[in-house]
């Protein structure tokens, strides 16, 4: 039996040993759950009809990721009945292969948004981000004012849309090259509000314009 | 493929275990109680203490 | 035999005053954001003042800065101290220190500028994700380096503990923030979607087991057999214990992600290894109380120890309370709640601030060359500004999360929601305000050690500090490695 303690000590004694078994142990379970998630992974990226944000909506979606909204907003409606109820079907994986980051969040201050698109006009959108309380009198979401006096920089965008084509979501040369004229005399303000208002939308419905 | 990947799951959860009870058991009948009690005193070991 | 060789006490002396400086500047900013969700006016229409952009500021100023300062700094004290040996590559060592202060202001000057990757807990972009990775490198460097220098054959627990936090980090760290850079400012994770929320969460939820949990559990193993005067209750324990934790934990990652898209399979199983973890997490929360037992007198006089025992009450009940919020029935109801701050912040101020603050307050006066604390009296103060401020905290958002998760799923008679989304905000706003003033007892708290610490440190400013020599143990017998000699 001290033969055994003897092994033991053999970890216990040597700082490498002891190194290389803990990264192992620690590597398995990571490994064992998310090897799988890349297989699957290539599975939904093939799911028919979904497709890349159109620039846009693109630019909106960075707007989105960039003012840090998901401290308080999720995207991701769980299966259950409270759920759907309040924000309608629940989320799927296909939704968001075009989400990089994702953005199910962690935390409602504020409601899910998943599939906020349309549910408010394009007008109460502005007005509620410019002003919250303007619209919600009881509201605690600060204004995004400055939204509305920023030009969106069509080049910028371009470079982001050739390296999500590097990262593999399909858009083609035309969608590159028609996106300057896309996003032509756009605000941050309107890209987050369209942005806003594709959420959720059936794919047929979210093609590009 | 959901069905193999639930096993495999399941499999590495049951050696994940065994290793653990393989752990407790081999730590608590290797007899090496007075080692572990001078280990337990390391801390206390410090130069300020002897000084 | 002359005996020259020291411990390096300096690089610990700057890792101690730059935890001080950030844990008052990391819940200040969390009193701020707190203090905006109760009044929205706070956020002045300023874009870098606003809630969304400066909430990862306090996170990052928290976690990383003060957590991460004083787990650097009380490792190198701990390692040095139970090897008998000077910390390897001095250099290296004071790197690590600016190095890792670098990091901490570019993230915190970045983010409010919108320069931000939004994942959660690791919000800073690739430039400063590599400068992290580097520093991190270097410090395992070190701390390897170390080990393999020390003159006491046994590595004892708390450093495998500290190594396992510095593997798993630098794991942790990589693997989730592989991106493709657009700018300097701007760019895409390679992992989309479900994937993402698996990689993102598989990280944060480890941040929380080997930063905020492994490393400080390192500390706690250390400083509090030495707080209590006691050696550890159980040595087998803490072994046992050790490779349940470093082996289940990583599982658990999916309970972050329960009823959503994400594969069955992988709830099941996170779910499953969640309750597995209470075993490893009881098991340190009990070694650590026992260690204690028979010298309860003792903890009513030292505040330090004060901070260690409510410490490992609220470690023991933060795990509990995780392992619970796992369970899927009580997750579908403590999902984006306030609860989950309330779970999040009883492990932050109650476990992880707390054996922190502790274990400051038993190192400063040996790092700094003092008999003792400037002052005990504010210690004891300190003591009770943050466990009041922590009650307030923990109960006012614990009300408010399941306020919310009750009125979220309320239907009437006819199966309808009772209530819009919005009467859920004013509902729990009374909550939002009680918790701002725990925030700020906590924050007052922080200014007190603060100062304590600063006269505490007069002989250090001064320069009049006598380096520690390091005691060289009798070489036993058939001692492998052998020991290195003392240097001349």
């Amino acid at each position: 039996m001290a033969k055994g303690y003897r092994y033991f000590e053999a970890i216990e004694k040597h700082a490498g040993k002891l190194g290389i078994l803990t990264a192992i142990m620690v590597s398995i379970g990571g490994l064992a759950e998310i090897t799988p998630l890349f297989v699957e992974a290539h599975a939904i990226t093939a799911v028919e009809g979904v497709k890349p944000y159109d620039p846009l909506r693109l630019a909106g979606k960075d707007i989105y990721v960039r003012e840090g909204c998901y401290t308080c907003h999720t995207q991701m409606i769980r299966a259950l009945r409270a759920e759907t109820q309040r924000y309608g079907h629940y989320s799927i994986s296909s939704e968001s292969v075009y989400d990089r980051p994702h953005q199910w969040g962690s935390k409602r201050t504020g409601p899910d948004l998943a599939r906020v698109g349309g549910k408010y006009s394009d007008e109460w959108q502005r007005l509620h981000l410019m002003d919250p309380r303007a619209v919600v009198k009881a509201s605690n979401m600060p204004g995004y004012p400055w939204l509305a006096g920023e030009k969106i920089d069509a080049g910028d965008i371009v470079a982001r849309m050739r390296a999500l084509r590097r990262l593999g979501d399909p858009y083609t040369d035309e969608d590159l090259a028609g996106a300057p004229a896309a996003l032509e005399g756009k605000t941050s303000l309107d890209a987050l509000v369209a942005y806003l208002q594709g959420l959720g939308l059936p794919p047929e419905a979210q093609a590009a314009p | 493929m959901n069905g193999t990947l639930l096993q495999v799951a399941g499999v590495a959860t049951v050696l994940l275990m065994l290793l653990f009870v393989a752990i407790w058991v081999w730590v608590w009948h290797t007899g090496h109680k007075p080692k572990y009690d001078r280990l337990a005193r390391m801390p206390m070991d410090d130069a300020e203490d002897r000084q | 035999m002359p005996n020259t060789e020291t411990y390096n006490d300096r690089v610990v002396r700057l890792f101690l005053l730059a935890a001080a400086v950030w844990g008052v500047v990391g819940m200040s900013v969390g009193v701020f954001v707190a203090a905006q969700l109760a009044w929205p006016a706070l956020n002045f229409d300023t874009p870098w003042l606003t809630f969304s952009r400066l909430r990862p500021d306090h996170t990052f100023g928290v976690i990383f800065a003060f957590g991460g300062s004083a787990l650097m700094g009380t490792c190198y004290y701990v390692v040095q101290r139970t090897g008998h040996t000077r910390l390897a590559l001095p250099k290296l060592a004071t790197l690590t220190f600016w190095g890792w202060q670098l990091v901490c202001v570019l993230a915190m000057a970045t983010m409010p500028f919108g320069i931000t990757q939004s994942k959660e807990y690791a919000e800073p972009e690739w430039l400063i994700d590599l400068l992290v990775a580097a520093v991190w490198v270097s410090f395992g460097t070190v701390f390897f380096a170390t080990l393999a220098r020390r003159r006491i054959k046994h590595i004892y627990v708390a450093n495998w503990y500290y190594g396992a936090f510095i593997i798993a980090v630098a794991l942790l760290h990589i693997v989730n923030n592989i991106v493709i850079p657009v700018s300097l400012t701007k760019s895409y994770p390679v992992y989309s979607g479900t994937v993402d929320a698996m990689v993102q969460w598989w990280y944060g939820h480890n941040a929380v087991a080997f930063f905020l949990t492994a490393g400080f559990l390192g500390m706690m193993y250390y400083f509090v057999p030495r707080q209590a005067q006691q050696p550890l209750w159980s040595y087998r324990f803490s072994i046992v214990n050790f490779w349940a934790l470093i082996s289940v934990y990583m599982w658990a990652g999916s309970h972050h992600l329960l009823f959503t898209a994400l594969p069955d399979w992988v709830q099941s199983v996170g779910m499953a290894f969640s309750i597995l973890l209470l075993m490893p997490s009881w098991g340190s929360a009990a070694n650590g109380l026992l260690t204690f037992n028979g010298s309860w007198q003792r903890v009513a006089s030292d505040p330090a120890a004060k901070f260690m025992v409510m410490a490992l009450v609220f470690y023991a009940a933060a795990t509990t309370e995780g392992s619970l919020m796992a369970v899927k029935t009580v997750n579908s109801l403590s999902h984006y709640t306030d609860w989950t701050v309330a779970h999040v912040h009883s492990g932050a101020i109650g476990w992880v601030a707390m054996i922190t603050i502790g274990s400051l307050y038993a190192m400063a006066p040996r790092a700094l060359g003092r008999p003792a604390m400037h002052s005990k009296r504010s210690m004891e103060l300190h003591f009770w500004m943050h466990t009041a401020g922590l009650i307030l905290y923990v109960a006012s958002m614990w009300t408010a999360g399941v306020t919310e998760g009750l009125m979220w799923r309320a239907t009437d008679a006819n199966g309808a929601l009772l209530y819009p989304f919005i009467d859920s905000l004013i509902a729990v706003r009374p909550f939002y305000l009680i918790r701002f003033l725990g925030g700020l007892l906590i924050v007052g708290g922080m200014i007190v050690m603060a100062w304590n610490l600063w006269h505490t440190a007069e002989d250090a400013r001064a320069r009049l500090i006598k380096p520690i020599p390091v005691p060289i143990p009798e070489p036993e017998p058939h001692q492998v490695p052998a020991p290195v000699p003392a240097r001349a």
